[in-house]
């Protein structure tokens, strides 16, 4: 019976419309800057191959003009999402065109592009233009002010998860005692103003780390509490103002900033709204509506979407040995800004009727954001070699295909990487463990 | 003041995490200058590197001018050996494509080969001197003067006679007049450019994309990994084509010294690494130096070392290559010199290109894009 109280609980709209308009303008604003630095063109128009994901290879680029007009038209729904205009349809839109561009090429996949489809999903169960839209304004919904508690509280559970799991995934033992990576990436900034001279010291990078992780898992409930919700928010400002600093990590940071407000009162919120000359005032008692048919199916299905949540970032243990090595289970985690890795991969080409050899550089093929993903992640390396054969076997017969690959974790110096005896073409793709990854033996 | 506990809490932990790490290892820190490397870079390796050069290519066009005023078999060897020096200075400058010849595009404005003789041909018949856009890029530099000077006839009486042929002799000196003019121009520019850009390069500090470590250190592995391991040893040794040979496409096909080419690129390299003093080879502040100060390993050695160990055994794999590289590579051997070679390059690329920028916090290949 909590349960069908909480449903019927009603909140003020505040905050949840705070949150609308803040996405929509921050989605807009992250597409106007990925246009204007020429990535459209980068990422999704020039690169002649791109590494779909597993069971997603219908998924294509639709070249030039195509991406344009649909980062235009995602821009637009964006606009839409923060005007609260035809609100629903621009959200589902917004959802759909920012996940198909994401699903087009797993090298762009990033933590925040992975937030950013799962907030858009979100969005479109709940009424955030029922107040302060121009849906509400011109009739197109009806105006009110209350809204379900659910619908604002599933962003702050959203929220937190992404801050805690980003927070487990910190404790392992090379963040925590070696801190690595940091102890590797802040002394190359010690060039920073004011502060860059600290990056030099060891204890910075063990500070940072602790600090780090500390912050993450606690700061959803330090957000929740009321009596540390500012000190808290400055940590939030702070840390992430911090990281764009630090780190070539683009939008996030602001995303993020922007996104925590949803923890503030109604109140706060209400004043927030108020300042900008908008009433809040709720004139009309709370309607009690019955959960339906359509509310059991929205329930379900949101339970079904945290209890994933709460399990993909776990998968990983099914693959044993070092996670960070293979790699096998780490996207869609929260595993943000975790390791240093890089690696170097090239190929070897054995054309079968003769047992003759020949020397691949990937780079002639791939783009250097590609070639820097393909060369450690090897599902990509996998997908690639899959790749050369299409492209050699109409030439040469039927083909081997070998990599030749060496990766570095967490400065521990660089390992062959794949067993170079296995002739890649001849593996499937897909989530079996890939028992030609030599084994990472710190 | 019930917030004040809250803060009380918050200042306690912060003192709980610095205690916990209060150990001497602690204020430990990374000892290195990086001004004073950019500084060592610049005033002792690529200024005198670019000066030097520029004084060889400058030998190099009064070589041709006297050649051109007159044609004889002396002062034909003079020219070649003038160019061969000129030659060999670029194999050190080819590693510093950065600031002034990155503007330039300094590599692919001098030395792509092989030259496409058909078209120099051409070109000396239509008087054809424009030498910009990339399609133009194989008709000048060093291995179109090394056709020119070395290849357009059997032997050197040959030569001179092709240069004095009463119909085409004046056109086609002059033809190699505007490639080392075009040459000369571009040792120059870069040369007169580096004192003024010296300061930019100095305090562009950091790593990241578009500092001057970044860049450097990309150029190092790009001149190492393409052009010399690929370009001077793979192609023509058949590794890249299943054991189709090239011996057409070596770096020095007519003048035939592209071993000797290739050991001044490998040896350069090491020299840079290193940050000797340009033509001095006294110890200055180097890479070594940089990943030293780090504390990078590679299985248990250091990683310096270990990149040193593997560029010296390149050198002596390319010492060791008994023939010149075009005879070595009419037929293909897999245990031939040209391969020993190749896979002694090879072996140095996952240190330079994966340990190195690791440690150093470079991004190599780079193009702009967000992580997270």
């Amino acid at each position: 019976m909590k349960l069908q109280q909480y449903l019927h609980k009603e909140k003020h709209i505040a905050p949840l419309a705070t949150f609308r308009v803040a996405f929509g303008v921050l989605m807009l604003l992250s597409i106007v800057r990925f246009w204007s630095k020429g990535w459209i063109e980068t990422q999704y128009i020039q690169p002649e191959y791109f590494f779909t994901y597993y069971g997603f290879d219908w998924v294509k680029p639709l070249g030039n003009p195509g991406m344009f007009i649909l980062f235009g038209l995602m821009g637009m729904t964006a606009l839409f999402i923060a005007l609260g205009f035809l609100y629903r349809y621009s959200a589902i839109i917004f959802f759909l065109l920012f996940t198909y561009v994401e699903l087009i090429d797993k090298t762009n996949y990033l933590n925040h592009y992975y937030f950013v489809s799962i907030m858009a999903f979100l969005l479109i169960w709940v009424p955030a233009n029922a107040s302060y839209s121009l849906d509400a304004k011109w009739g197109l919904v009806k105006s009110r002010r209350l809204v379900p508690a659910w619908s604002v509280d599933i962003f702050k559970l959203q929220l937190g998860i992404v801050y805690f799991y980003a927070g487990l995934a910190k404790l392992n033992a090379d963040w925590l005692f070696e801190a690595m990576p940091l102890k590797m990436w802040l002394p190359a900034k010690s060039h920073t103003p004011l502060i860059g001279w600290l990056f030099d010291y060891k204890w910075t990078a063990y500070f940072f780390s602790w600090f780090g992780a500390a912050y993450d898992l606690s700061i959803p409930f330090l957000l929740l509490w009321s009596r540390t919700r500012w000190l808290a928010y400055f940590a939030v400002i702070a840390f992430h103002v911090l990281t764009a600093i630090l780190f070539p990590i683009g939008m996030f940071p602001y995303i993020m900033i922007v996104a925590t407000l949803i923890y503030f009162s109604e109140d706060f919120h209400k004043s927030l709204w108020e300042k900008l000359g908008f009433s809040t005032s709720v004139n009309v008692l709370p309607e009690r509506r019955s959960v339906g048919l359509l509310k059991n199916a929205l329930l379900i299905m949101l339970a079904v979407h945290f209890a994933l949540q709460l399990l993909l970032p776990f998968r990983y243990t099914l693959y044993g040995d070092n996670l960070f090595w293979h790699e096998q289970g780490y996207r869609f985690s929260w595993r943000v800004m975790l390791m240093e890795k890089s690696g170097y991969t090239n190929f070897t080409i054995e054309q079968k009727s003769t047992g003759k050899r020949m020397a691949i550089e990937p780079s002639d093929y791939l783009t250097p954001v590609q070639l820097k993903m393909m060369s450690t992640q090897p599902d990509m390396t996998l997908q690639f070699a899959h790749h050369l054969q299409e492209l050699f076997e109409p030439q040469y017969g039927n083909v081997a295909v070998y990599a030749n690959s060496y990766v570095a974790l967490n400065g521990k110096g660089s390992k062959k990487f794949i067993a170079d005896s296995v002739d890649l073409s001849a593996q499937k793709r897909g989530l079996r463990p890939k028992n030609w990854i030599l084994p990472f033996n710190d | 003041m019930k917030i004040r506990s809250t803060h009380l809490l918050f200042i306690l932990g912060f003192f709980i995490l610095i205690s916990s790490c209060d150990d001497s290892s602690m204020n430990e820190k990374v000892d290195y200058d990086r001004t004073a490397f950019l500084e060592n870079f610049a005033d002792h390796l690529i200024i005198p590197a670019f000066d030097d050069f520029n004084s060889r290519v400058e030998a190099l066009d009064a070589a041709v001018v006297t050649f051109s005023n007159e044609p004889t078999v002396s002062n034909l060897e003079q020219l070649q050996v003038t160019l061969k020096n000129a030659w060999l200075g670029y194999q050190y400058v080819a590693y510093l494509e950065v600031g002034p010849s990155a503007d330039l595009f300094f590599r692919d404005e001098v030395n792509i080969f092989p030259a496409d003789t058909a078209l120099i041909n051409t070109k000396i018949a239509s008087q054809d001197y424009v030498f910009t856009g990339g399609s133009n890029n194989d008709v000048k530099g060093f291995p179109a003067i090394d056709y020119l000077v070395n290849g357009t006839a059997e032997n050197n009486a040959e030569i001179v006679a092709y240069y004095s042929d009463t119909q085409n002799g004046s056109l086609r000196l002059t033809y190699l007049q505007e490639v080392t003019d075009e040459l000369v121009t571009i040792a120059n520019t870069i040369n007169d450019a580096w004192p003024a850009y010296r300061d930019t390069f100095v305090n562009n500090l950091g790593t990241d994309i578009g500092s001057s470590t970044g860049i450097m250190v990309n150029e190092f592995n790009k001149q190492f990994d393409l052009r010399l391991k690929n370009g001077k040893i793979g192609i023509p040794s058949g590794v890249k084509s299943l054991e189709r040979t090239n011996p057409d496409k070596v770096e020095c096909f007519y003048g035939a010294y592209s071993k000797d080419l290739a050991l001044a690129s490998v040896r350069a390299a090491k020299e840079i690494f290193n940050g000797n003093y340009y033509g001095v080879g006294t110890e200055g502040t180097g890479y070594d130096d940089y990943l030293d100060a780090l504390g990078a390993e590679v299985e248990g050695v250091d990683l310096s070392t270990a990149i040193n160990d593997e560029i010296q055994n390149s050198i002596d794999k390319i010492s060791a290559i008994d023939q010149s590289i075009q005879v070595e590579a009419e037929s293909f051997n897999a245990e031939g010199d040209l391969v020993l070679a190749y896979n002694a390059l090879q072996a140095v690329i996952p240190l330079i290109k994966v340990d190195m920028p690791s440690a150093m916090s470079v991004t190599i290949a780079f193009q702009d894009n967000d992580g997270d």
